[in-house]
């Protein structure tokens, strides 16, 4: 790869960060690509073996290709079916393990920030510690009493209230949408927030 | 921002996929449906047939060249994976500027990306609410960038954080004379995950 020595127009560079933005925000499926060229790579040393093994008419290491064609060609007569059937049900499921990886592009828990000059992407988790954070001091409770999960398009606020002392849901709401508005969130969550019914004693 | 090829990855895992599941429904249906056996039987005999008279077309030594092309096709396909493996994660590079500066003098100035790094790394030294950053040079697309990893302190403002780490980009660029593009990702590493402020994420 060269490197460009002109430097990019404002246009070109936005393209380019926002293309880089779409990138971190879905998984680059190395893991399953690894797997796959893993098993791609075994396979076929072990037909190589078999057919340079064929070639020179030595015996086969496991099984030599015209029995291994024999055996395909008889098929459920090659084992005990209930086995067969439940090697196939395996094999498949790997294969709809790798179907699905591939077909779908998938995301990770993570948010965009739009910026000017930025590509700007924030894990799930910090945005949920900031706003805990928020939903904490608008509750006036303990942290260990808040807890906030982020999801794509939504925001979970779960508070247990101190046993004796109200919670307004309303601030909490009010508090949890401030910091989530300045935040500016791509694509943006709604915020749910749920009040225990049961209070926590001496917290 | 790495050069990871995305699309051949899912290409070729859907395509190993696809394969696979094709091959483990087959197994089933001929294991439990009896007529779908018979039918299969009838039509391998005929492909068997065919195979072992391709075989005793093509002889070389007592045997057939058939394995020979087998063999060259597989190792044909090992390579070509092992290629496709081998590009994941690749696009890190060194050097943050190199290229000609089109001046008289001879001799080109080249940066390190570890100026990038030392220079952030000295200016967000004090900040209560920064856990630790990384920074890493890469070359997507022919473009050299920056990825600047933040990771902040439980609590803390994203936003605040963003807003003054562009400013201190923007110094960055004047200092470099030069325009970087930058992916900034705030994210939680291990040190996030054991210390204190907020205890509940």
């Amino acid at each position: 790869m060269t490197v460009s020595t002109e430097p990019l127009s404002a246009e070109e560079e936005r393209r380019f960060l926002d293309e880089v933005t779409r990138r971190e925000l879905t998984p680059s499926r190395s893991l399953a690509a690894l797997l796959a060229g893993v098993l791609i790579i075994l396979l076929c040393v072990y037909l190589m073996l078999e057919s340079v093994l064929a070639l020179f008419r030595l015996p086969g290491w496991l099984i030599d290709p015209d029995r291994a064609l024999d055996w395909i060609a008889s098929l459920p007569q090659g084992g005990p079916a209930p086995v067969l059937a439940l090697g196939g049900a395996v094999v498949a499921m790997v294969g709809l393990f790798f179907l699905l990886g591939g077909l779908f592009p998938g995301r990770r828990a993570r948010h965009s920030m739009p910026h000017p000059g930025l590509a700007v992407v924030v894990d799930d988790e910090v945005v949920a510690s900031t706003l805990a954070r928020r939903a904490r001091l608008a509750a006036n409770v303990s942290s260990a009493q808040v807890m906030v999960t982020v999801a794509q398009s939504q925001v979970v606020v779960n508070v247990r209230p101190t046993s004796g002392l109200r919670v307004i849901p309303e601030a909490v709401q009010q508090a949890v949408t401030d910091e989530l508005e300045s935040m500016v969130l791509e694509p943006r969550p709604t915020v749910t927030v749920n009040i225990a019914s049961t209070g926590v004693v001496g917290a | 921002m790495n050069g990871t090829p995305r699309r051949l990855n899912r290409f070729f895992t859907a395509l190993l996929g696809l394969l696979l599941l094709l091959a483990g429904v087959f197994l089933m249906v001929v294991a439990v449906v009896p007529s779908v056996a018979q039918a299969w039987h009838s039509v391998a005999k005929e492909w068997v047939a065919w195979i072992h008279r391709s075989y005793e077309a093509t002889p070389l030594l007592s045997s057939s060249w058939v394995y020979l092309v087998a063999v060259a096709v597989l190792l044909m396909i090992v390579l070509l994976t092992v290629r496709w493996i081998s590009g994941q994660g690749q696009g890190r590079v060194s050097l943050l500027m190199d290229r000609p500066d089109g001046s008289p003098t001879q001799g080109d100035v080249t940066i390190s990306g570890n100026v990038a790094e030392q220079m952030l790394r000295a200016a967000l030294a004090g900040r209560s609410d920064l856990l630790g950053l990384s920074v890493g040079t890469y070359q997507y697309r022919g473009v050299t960038g920056l990825r600047v990893r933040l990771f902040p302190r439980k609590g803390a403002s994203p936003q605040k954080l963003v807003r003054e780490v562009a400013v201190l980009l923007e110094g960055l660029d004047t200092a470099l004379g030069q325009h970087t593009p930058v992916l900034l990702h705030l994210g939680t590493g291990t040190r996030a995950l054991f210390t204190r402020e907020e205890r509940v994420r």
